[in-house]
């Protein structure tokens, strides 16, 4: 009975410890950030549109078991760093299907957006 | 005890009044993860001027040929939801962010219900051959520049019933950039909102 109740103590006490745990962030590439687990970046590329304006594409993989809802966006900087206020950094919500690829395309607010960097928030772990 | 009762009554009005002043809160509309609304938020106006903006400038369709900046007038821009909207809460953030990606320019003096802002007009009107204005810095006949290209659009709802309780509401942002030399629409688009909620929410 003693370790029936020790083991369940254990195992209350290690849910209890994953719950307390906060998304870390981690960087898989140079452009993209990602705060959560389960989701692996496979390629991340750019090229400028007709006119010169830069296009970003992030293509991905969720390997979590379930369907997760996550939030996205892409932060455009110019020549200089300097970052720009753009409507189009507006974070996007979408769900990832459990161990299914993804894909995300971020169009730039114009052609002195040079540089970016991409956010992918998990908001539900399972 | 009925002045007791007042008073008592009193003290509560004035605790819930306390309770709601001290509810209010500034929203950070940058990280705002609040309760979906059943109505249009400030949140669809930004998703979608955000996608559209995106895909104007993805089509190429503000790539004027001829170098330099198209000049766009917005045209019609119909509410077509049972709710009171500005349309503007959509057309002005689409109209910043082209201004600012340095393809396009808007003009003020041509839209689809007059003159946007009729200074252009007025001061042609009020001010030219009035000998109290120097006339050498009054606007010249024949200056304002005519748009190249347009912005006309459409906001629908349609509510679907889902069951016996619950009611899906549909928002749907058309959008179109037609050129005015030719009359063809250069770039067409619809962009989605669906919201999914309880009947007694959905209270229209």
């Amino acid at each position: 009975m003693k370790n029936i109740l020790r083991v369940s103590a254990l195992f209350i006490g290690s849910l209890m410890l994953a719950g307390c745990k906060t998304s870390e962030a981690f960087n898989s590439h140079p452009n993209v950030v990602v705060y959560g687990s389960h989701i692996q970046i496979e390629r991340v590329s750019d090229h400028a549109l007709e006119g010169g304006i830069k296009q970003a594409v992030v293509t991905g993989k969720s390997t979590a078991r379930h369907d997760r809802p996550i939030r996205y966006r892409a932060l455009w900087s110019d020549s200089e760093g300097r970052p720009i206020k753009t409507v189009v950094s507006t974070w996007g919500e979408m769900t990832l299907a459990g161990r299914r690829p993804f894909n995300m395309e971020f169009v730039a607010p114009g052609n002195r957006a040079r540089a970016y960097q991409v956010e992918i928030e998990v908001l539900e772990e399972n | 005890m009925t002045v007791f009762r007042n008073i008592v009554l009193l003290g509560c009005l004035f605790g819930y009044e306390a309770v709601l002043a001290a509810s209010t809160e500034k929203v950070d509309a940058r990280i705002d993860r609040g309760e979906t609304t059943v109505g249009l938020d400030y949140r669809d106006f930004e998703d979608a001027a955000a996608d559209a903006v995106q895909s104007i400038i993805a089509s190429g369709a503000v790539n004027n040929p001829a170098g330099g900046r198209y000049v766009m007038m917005i045209s019609r821009i119909v509410n077509d939801t049972m709710q009171r909207i500005d349309t503007d809460q959509l057309i002005k953030k689409i109209r910043i962010e082209l201004l600012n990606s340095g393809k396009v320019v808007v003009t003020t003096a041509v839209s689809g219900a007059g003159a946007e802002d009729s200074a252009s007009f007025d001061v042609r009107e009020d001010v030219r051959g009035n000998d109290e204005f120097d006339q050498s810095r009054v606007q010249r006949k024949g200056t304002l520049v005519a748009p190249d290209i347009s912005l006309s659009g459409k906001i629908m709802q349609r509510n679907i019933s889902v069951g016996s309780r619950k009611q899906q509401v549909e928002y749907y942002f058309q959008l179109s950039l037609t050129d005015l030399e030719t009359g063809l629409a250069t770039w067409e688009n619809e962009f989605p909102i669906i919201k999914r909620t309880t009947n007694r929410r959905a209270g229209w």
